[in-house]
């Protein structure tokens, strides 16, 4: 398990646009100098952040949360960053 | 000063040389919460069908098309902070942009609001 972890070169991770705007499934991420660093995999509105949220691969080097990306959306980039998971912690307990 | 609609669901609205767009109150109950709207620059020339605003619901994201060819001239900024507005009064306050069109005529060429309601009917 650990070296399938050491070998994984993409991570899911979470991914809150700056704006208002969501980025939807498939959308480019791009790193600060503009490389391609992968992909939206769900993107949309979330009612309990009252704003766009996101998830999707990037390389694992990005990942860490608070890494500034850029989602290209209709050909242009807007600004995102890297957060950590779930957006919203559950508040119910499991029985 | 009457309304005209399109087949793509947006509303146009002549008054005087200035024509206002949006999209008809058929649109937003079948987009459900508009949460996102991407609004034309002011100035840039836009062609009759050709994309000129984003609207994002919830549900999905969809474009708003140029119901006559024109330069736009104003855009209602009041909707970045609240698109929720489309969904409350979305052939009123829910406006889009506003246009100068090149040639008035393309707007008589488009459905009135009876036309609009009998195309609507048809769709079911």
């Amino acid at each position: 398990m650990r070296a399938a972890l050491a070998r994984a070169s993409r991570k899911r991770v979470g991914i809150k646009p700056d704006g208002r705007a969501p980025a939807r499934e498939g959308t480019e991420i791009k790193s600060a100098d503009g490389e391609t660093i992968g992909k939206v995999t769900s993107g949309g509105f979330g009612p309990s952040v009252n704003g766009p949220v996101a998830m999707g691969y990037v390389e694992t080097k990005l990942a860490a949360p608070g890494t500034p990306v850029a989602l290209i959306v209709r050909g242009k980039p807007l600004a995102a960053s890297v957060v950590a998971l779930p957006f919203v912690p559950h508040r119910y307990v499991r029985i | 000063m009457t309304t005209r609609y399109t087949k793509d669901h947006e509303w146009i609205r002549l008054d005087g040389d200035v024509a206002t767009v949006g999209i008809s109150e058929h649109a937003q109950s079948a987009l459900g919460d508009i949460v996102y709207v991407e609004l034309p620059e002011i100035g840039k020339q836009v062609e009759q069908g050709g994309e000129a605003a984003v609207v994002e619901s919830v549900k999905a994201a969809s474009d708003v098309y140029a119901p006559v060819s024109g330069q736009v001239v104003a855009v209602n900024e009041a909707l970045d902070g609240s698109p929720a507005t489309i969904n409350e009064d979305a052939e009123g306050k829910g406006w889009f942009f506003r246009l100068r069109p090149s040639s008035p005529a393309q707007i008589d060429a488009l459905m009135t609001a009876e036309q609009y309601k009998e195309y609507l009917a048809t769709l079911e």
